[in-house]
């Protein structure tokens, strides 16, 4: 299907409101009938076909702001909570007052200019079809220990949502967002997310991507992110479950001394499919970055990582590292895995690379050979590995919500 | 308590071992000794149930049940265990955890209930000063940048906390220095008790100083083909094995 096409057969219900105006929907409507959707011939895309999740018929409902959050989590836990339901923000509360948390009544562009992508179609889909977003700040030199949380529930069948969010932390600021989507596991939907995220001198951000949804639901989640001088990010992307997963995630290193850590994690079973693509653009002197990303596939489910560091010719004293591991346990499962490096500076040190393996025998031999069934030295093993990427979680309740998660689907 | 009678076992086709007959009693140390490629860490691993190796005939009996149809974890709880020649490192597995799963895989099989956490930690403690093993080791992954020494010390220390009826030492000496050597035979001497038995495989007879066996037998060409007291050990060390080699082929 060709994406003029698509964006005519989505259903839009009367009273959904658009956040752009509708001489700038009309201009994205004429700039995406000329684009087409991602093809496996696109080098980006080359492992993961989209067709069949366009072709489908999906609508845009009425809001919903039925919203029971004990449901779904304790309020507690957080410094604050942003609820998207089917795409609309129906609850915004804040509970630490460093946060301020506003709707978004207009798109700012200006982030898409950073980095020529191609999933720019995703990112103009994400505009044309908003009716909810926010803008979050969190304040200058604010040091909030719980997380804010972002929810993101679809309980309606073939909705299409368009989450949006723009965040700035401000300098000094020391803070951590949990972005956590939750889908009702009889629905097809399909989420197209867009978050922009600034992060201004000497600011820490710990950013946890939580994707638990259905067997049923598409998501493709974009994330630019910019790192202003001395700032510290630590960014996880956990894929714990959903039949389709796409997550672009782009980050510009763009102040002297940036710190970027990037943690992800896989574990798709029977036919899920979690396509990772990473891309770190180091522009400014002294920077680091450090990522691993790892996998463990069951059944005959599919996984793509490819990651690309960029360093720039300023870009000196520059420290990249990438690391990309997969465990797959059956004959049917799938993984693709690029790692990739471009180095236009010549005092770096980078280095980047990726393995594809199965459980080792002989350690299974060695759990089994002390009485521990072949199903727990299994899990034993298959924890010790995805360890490495969860143990870097700093805020022990993710952390336990994480580990519970993984150790229910394994 | 175990009755090995006419075993054959192959790997990948290639018969290894060719109507191997041993009998132990409870109580009693027996050494395996052999020229290198006879069969004898086979004959550990077979006991033990490793999967790629393939029984072709005869039967092991372990208090009176052929164990041949038991898997690795089965057999374990039955009460084999196996020290490894070459222990395997097992990153991002701590050796609490890996023991506090064993005693309990053993205890649940024995429906025994599983045990807290302090008594857990107390039975660790007590079996980590039988071998000398210090606390921090305990607190590392499984065998991770272990010396060889100390990956020893560790599948002794295993034995003490799993206490098996069968101990199968599969050339535990092997690189150990003496002062390492003492400490493991001085773990398996006081582990040693009137009901459990010791199958101890080397090629040397200076381990058997410290473990004294009540019997010795040579394994070659997937056989034992002599047994004796603990004087054929030092027999062994003295003239090699091509008399035994000898003997075996003008038969």
């Amino acid at each position: 299907m060709n994406v003029e096409n698509f964006i005519g057969s989505v259903k839009v219900t009367d009273n959904a409101a658009f956040i752009e105006n509708t001489e700038k929907r009309k201009a994205l409507h004429e700039s995406l009938k000329l684009k087409s959707f991602p093809k496996v011939k696109d080098e980006e895309w080359r492992f993961t076909k989209v067709d069949s999740i366009f072709d489908k018929a999906y609508m845009i409902p009425s809001i919903d702001k039925d919203f029971t959050i004990e449901k779904y989590i304790n309020a507690k836990d957080y410094a604050g909570v942003v609820c998207y339901k089917n795409g609309f923000v129906i609850k915004i509360e804040v509970t630490d007052l460093n946060f301020i948390i506003e709707p978004l009544s207009k798109i700012d562009n200006s982030f898409d200019n950073i980095f020529k992508t191609q999933e720019q179609v995703f990112v103009e889909l994400n505009n044309y079809f908003a009716v909810g977003g926010v803008n979050i700040v969190a304040k200058k030199n604010a040091i909030i220990s719980k997380p804010l949380l972002i929810l993101y529930i679809i309980d309606k069948d073939n909705v299409i949502s368009s989450p949006r969010n723009v965040i700035n932390i401000e300098g000094g600021a020391n803070v951590s967002i949990e972005e956590k989507i939750l889908c009702n596991s009889k629905i097809e939907s399909l989420t197209n997310a867009l978050s922009y995220i600034n992060i201004e001198p000497n600011a820490t951000l710990n950013y946890y991507k939580i994707q638990t949804g259905s067997d049923i639901c598409n998501l493709f989640d974009t994330t630019y992110i910019k790192q202003q001088a001395d700032c510290n990010l630590n960014i996880f992307t956990l894929s714990l479950k959903g039949r389709f997963l796409r997550n672009n995630l782009r980050i510009k290193l763009d102040g002297n001394g940036a710190n970027a850590n990037m943690y992800g994690l896989y574990i798709p079973k029977q036919n899920e499919h979690v396509d990772n693509l990473t891309y770190i653009e180091h522009a400014m002197p002294n920077c680091d970055s450090n990522e691993l990303y790892k996998g463990v596939l069951n059944d005959s489910s599919s996984a793509v990582f490819s990651g690309k560091i960029m360093v720039c010719k300023d870009a000196q004293k520059t420290k990249a590292f990438q690391n990309n591991k997969n465990i797959v346990l059956t004959n049917t499962a799938k993984i693709n895995t690029k790692p990739h490096l471009e180095i236009y500076a010549d005092d770096v040190k980078c280095s980047h690379g990726a393995t594809v393996g199965q459980l080792d025998e002989e350690a299974l031999f060695y759990l089994r050979s002390r009485g521990i069934a072949k199903d727990d030295a299994k899990q034993l093993l298959i924890n010790s590995f995805i360890d490495e990427v969860v143990n870097n979680i700093s805020y022990e309740p993710i952390k336990d919500y994480v580990k519970e998660s993984i150790s229910q689907k394994i | 308590m175990l009755e090995i009678n006419n075993l054959r076992a192959n790997i990948n086709g290639k018969e290894i071992l060719k109507g191997l007959n041993l009998k132990i009693k409870e109580g009693e140390v027996h050494a395996i000794m052999g020229p290198n490629g006879s069969g004898k860490s086979t004959l550990s691993s077979v006991i033990a149930g490793r999967e790629i190796f393939e029984v072709t005939a005869g039967e092991i009996i372990f208090h009176n049940k052929n164990i041949l149809n038991l898997t690795a974890e089965e057999r374990a709880n039955e009460g084999i265990f196996l020290a490894f020649q070459y222990p395997i490192e097992i990153p991002g597995v701590s050796i609490t955890n890996f023991m506090r799963a064993a005693v309990n895989a053993k205890r649940l099989y024995n429906k025994q209930e599983a045990l807290s956490a302090s008594d857990f930690l107390k039975l660790m403690k007590e079996k980590q000063k039988l071998v000398e093993l210090t606390t921090s080791l305990v607190n590392r992954s499984v065998n991770e940048g272990f010396s060889g020494g100390e990956k020893k010390k560790n599948e002794i220390f295993q034995m003490a906390m799993l206490e098996p009826s069968l101990a199968v030492l599969d050339e535990t000496d092997s690189g150990l220095d003496i002062d390492a050597l003492r400490i493991v035979a001085n773990g398996v001497n006081k582990l040693k008790n009137p009901n459990n038995s010791y199958i101890v495989i080397t090629h040397y007879q200076r381990l058997l100083d410290f473990i004294v066996p009540d019997f010795v037998h040579v394994l070659y060409d997937g056989q034992i083909v002599k047994s004796g007291t603990k004087e054929l050990a030092l027999e062994l060390e003295e003239k090699g094995y091509d008399w035994i080699k000898d003997e075996y082929h003008n038969k």
